[in-house]
């Protein structure tokens, strides 16, 4: 009962939130598109998004060679080899607390893709458990599902998918 | 049957013994042929084979794509005329031909045209004068030429099958371009004719764009954007682009689905757990009611066409099957049980059978799942498609699937008879929705 | 089936008696004889009509059965004119027989009138009022046993011409039953002709709920089964429907039509009810 009032004030809020529409963020990116209307036409995200080298940088310093864990087919069983990835992420976070990161969980690309996105999330908040266990304070991370969106690499065979079902760990660029 | 047999003895009985018949013999014809109206459409005069937008040739790729109808090949044309006295029935009807659509283009200009269609019916008498069916006259700019054959099209589909055609429906679909040398994407929300023409982008990201939904009006989608590296429900007016943020819970805001009377949004939320539930947020008041309350999946809610109850998908049963809940009760239960995947479902207009994305050995296929026998039909073999979403008159399925390394958009008709694919010059094509037949 | 054959073995096995009972009984007796090959053809009639109903592998059969019931009747027919011929011979050889025994009486009677002549002559006038009393008496005698042996004769010729005559009626009305049953067997078979030519030349549209729906045609056809006019007389309230309905008929025209003129007859004006049963 507690936890539905919980949930209801948490709705109310994010709907009156949603209502006031009051959303600040995100630099609106004006895309030109060609054989459409451009006036119809919003361009959102920044093309930031396609810089790695953010990526690459923290992976370098937390001596990992790529800050992601992969998983098995059906599965968001964490695999010991990857334990030593969540563990460097873990040191780092508890030595910088003003460091955040978002745990990004994803699957293949067989299947319903809204379904998906309900198993990646799985994926990530195991990990994000995980880090939890090992100290980090839980406000120090946020997750997402991007379930299919995202796929690793293309194509569609079973190499192909073994990459793709993962969790990316990114880190908030900071300043 | 039995009646028949005793008119039919009864009347061999007078026949024999009064050599008068006093009723017509009479013969029950039960089973047909199953197939397509085998149709002529003659090229509009002028013919222009270089025009995509020539008249006479998206009428026929309408009518062919529709499965009803078996467009003749022109070069089995035993003649080509333009204008409906010069129509030799005779010739036709030796082809087993039923009818033949004709027109021409006048140009008035002033970038206007005038637009003569004929469609008719060459069995419908003994003689050998065809009969006009249907006959229309149109003053368009030269820019409407597409829309005005969809909607010829619609009109001779109407008058041939006695159901509304959706030749001037609309789809909307994400459509995704590679960034050369790179893993990352563009990510487009696209809006098009429903042959796959005219289309054109309503909002391009960075990020994920996903699970486009039209307004019952037609007038705008709801979809999910991850802009902001995390889920947010829209809502985008089609004409001008305009966007109202709808829903921005923690974790999960996705899979919205617009009630019949287009006043509330069924989604998935998890609001900052890891299982999304169904949440209705009503698109006046923005309250927000929940109606699953348990720790499997929960997503892809589908209304019925009486808005009464609600299916979504779900794996509280371990494995993702269709359930429906009440919106009175509230109480849920399970719908499908043939195989161990079945999801994405969309109502069919009539109420009594859903478009389901159905896995078996050969992978995932869009399949018709019969609400009363309990029975599922797959209608694809594509072992990739997704986001099975039925047309209006719930005739054809759209979907997305995969042709070599990209994805492009299929139809299937609901019967599986018919099945084309939409080709799309670059890039990936996913998650297609049939808009309503406003849109 | 086993009953339907029981059935007509019965009705043969009624007839043939019936038959005997013609050359024992009277001829009213013998008209009435009509009746169970009536009520045979009646039975044939009812299981021609199923035969429409059902599928063209029963209907085949059907018309196998059907020719082979022709068949047994053609043969009925032969083993009465059989009959009829041993009852001829039979009559005839009666008759020749009354005649021999009628000489051989005649001669007996001359031979016995030239003995009492003898004696007559013998006994000389005293016997001679009384000699000639007893030929007159035994002449009388010898006509009177002519008269009626002529007269159980001529009865008997009667009695033959009038079997003859019942079993000519018989032969008669037992072709016409079996020309009836040809000409059911023609329209049965044209029917179901008919009836393939237009369904395969009708559409049905794939995915259209055609369940429920039913499209009535009255179609008025030439001798040489050219329809000359289809007339929609019951809506389907689809008027597509009602078209693909039309067209078929028409698509199907020329219709087979028997040659048979009683059978054509039958089926000029005819009525067809497009109705998928689901």
């Amino acid at each position: 009962m507690k936890q539905n009032l919980k949930l209801l004030a948490m709705a109310v809020l994010a709907v009156a939130l949603v209502a006031c529409s009051s959303k600040p963020k995100d630099t609106a990116v004006a895309t030109p598109m060609t054989g459409g209307s451009p006036a119809a036409t919003a361009g959102v995200g920044s093309d930031a998004d396609f810089d790695d080298s953010q990526d690459a940088r923290m992976a370098k310093i937390l001596g990992i060679e790529k800050n992601t864990v992969y998983f098995d087919f059906d599965s968001d069983v964490i695999k010991a080899d990857y334990l030593p990835i969540l563990q460097a992420n873990a040191d780092y976070l508890k030595k910088h607390s003003d460091a955040r990161i978002l745990i990004a969980g994803n699957t293949d690309p067989r299947g319903s893709r809204e379904y998906n996105i309900g198993l990646a999330q799985r994926r990530a908040d195991v990990v994000r458990q995980r880090l939890v266990m090992m100290g980090v304070n839980a406000n120090q991370m946020r997750t997402v599902s991007y379930g299919a969106e995202k796929p690793a690499v293309p194509g569609n065979d079973e190499s192909a998918y073994s990459q793709d079902r993962r969790d990316d760990i990114s880190y908030d660029v900071v300043g | 049957m039995k009646r028949l047999r005793i008119g039919l003895l009864s009347i061999l009985m007078l026949a024999a013994f009064f050599q008068t018949a006093f009723a017509v013999l009479e013969i029950e014809i039960t089973s047909g042929v199953v197939r397509a109206i085998p149709i002529a459409v003659v090229p509009f005069n002028p013919a222009d084979p270089s025009n995509p937008n020539d008249i006479g040739r998206v009428i026929s790729n309408d009518l062919g794509h529709s499965g009803q109808f078996q467009i003749m090949a022109q070069n089995r044309f035993p003649q080509w005329p333009h204008q409906v006295d010069a129509v030799s029935g005779d010739l036709w009807k030796s082809l087993s031909l039923d009818n033949l659509v004709m027109g021409n283009v006048t140009a008035l200009g002033n970038n206007q045209i005038k637009v003569d269609v004929s469609l008719l019916d060459l069995f419908h008498s003994s003689g050998s004068t065809p009969a006009i069916l249907s006959q229309q006259s149109y003053t368009i700019p030269v820019s409407q030429s597409r829309a005005l054959a969809h909607h010829i099209s619609d009109l001779l589909y109407e008058k041939l099958t006695g159901e509304k055609g959706v030749f001037s429906t609309h789809l909307a679909y994400v459509k995704v371009d590679p960034i050369p040398n790179s893993l990352h994407k563009r990510y487009y929300l696209m809006i098009s004719d429903v042959d796959g023409h005219n289309a054109k982008p309503i909002l391009t990201s960075t990020q994920p764009i996903m699970s486009p939904t039209w307004s019952p009006d037609g007038h705008s989608v709801a979809y999910v954007s991850f802009e902001t590296k995390l889920p947010q429900i829209f809502t985008s007016n089609v004409a001008t682009g305009q966007r109202r943020l709808i829903s921005s819970f923690a974790g999960i805001n996705g899979a919205p689905a617009f009630s019949p009377d287009g006043r509330i949004l069924a989604v998935a939320l998890s609001m900052g757990k890891t299982n999304p539930n169904i949440y209705l947020i009503n698109m006046g008041s923005g309250s927000l009611t929940q109606l699953t309350h348990d720790w499997s999946i929960n997503t892809e809610p589908a209304w019925s066409p009486d808005g009464q109850s609600l299916y979504f998908t779900s794996d509280r049963g371990g494995a993702p099957q269709i359930y429906r809940i009440n919106l009175s009760t509230k109480q849920a239960q399970r719908v499908t049980y043939v195989g161990s995947y079945n999801a994405s479902a969309s109502v069919l207009p009539a109420g009594d059978k859903l478009s389901v994305l159905h896995r078996d050995n050969r992978g995932f296929n869009v399949a018709i799942y019969d609400l009363q026998s309990g029975t599922l039909q797959v209608l694809t073999r594509d072992s990739f498609a997704e986001s099975p979403s039925p047309a209006p008159n719930g005739r054809m399925i759209v979907y997305s699937t995969q042709a070599g390394a990209r994805r492009i958009l299929g139809m299937v008709s609901s019967n599986g008879q018919v099945n084309i694919r939409l080709p799309e010059a670059s890039g990936d094509v996913q998650e297609p929705a049939w808009s309503p037949y406003a849109g | 089936m086993s009953t339907r054959f029981s059935g007509s073995l019965m009705a043969s096995l009624g007839f043939h008696f019936f038959l005997a009972l013609i050359f024992l009984v009277s001829v009213s007796s013998a008209v009435m004889s009509i009746q169970p090959s009536q009520s045979t053809s009646l039975e044939e009639h009812k299981q021609i009509v199923n035969a429409v109903a059902i599928s063209q592998t029963e209907l085949d059969h059907e018309v196998q059965t059907l020719q082979a019931q022709d068949n047994a009747a053609k043969a009925l027919a032969a083993k009465q004119a059989r009959d009829l011929a041993t009852a001829k011979a039979n009559a005839l050889a009666a008759i020749q027989e009354a005649k021999t025994k009628q000489a051989a009486l005649a001669t007996e009677q001359a031979a016995a009138t030239q003995k009492a002549a003898a004696q007559l002559a013998d006994l000389q006038a005293a016997q001679k009022a009384a000699a000639a009393q007893l030929a007159q008496t035994k002449a009388q005698a010898a006509a009177t046993a002519l008269a009626a042996q002529k007269q159980a004769a001529q009865k008997q010729a009667q009695a033959l011409a009038a079997q003859q005559a019942a079993a000519k009626q018989a032969l008669m009305a037992q072709q016409a039953a079996a020309n009836n049953l040809q000409m059911q067997t023609e329209v049965n078979r044209y029917a179901a002709l008919m009836k393939q030519a237009i369904e395969a030349q009708w559409t049905q549209l794939p995915g259209v709920d055609q369940q429920r729906l039913a499209t009535v045609m009255r179609v008025h056809l030439a001798s040489d089964g050219t329809v000359l006019s289809a007339q929609n007389v019951g809506s389907s309230g689809n008027p597509a429907l009602d078209r693909l309905a039309l067209s078929a008929v028409y698509k199907a025209s020329p219709l087979p039509v028997p040659s048979d003129p009683q059978a054509l007859a039958l089926m000029k004006d005819i009525q067809f009810n497009f109705k998928d049963p689901g």
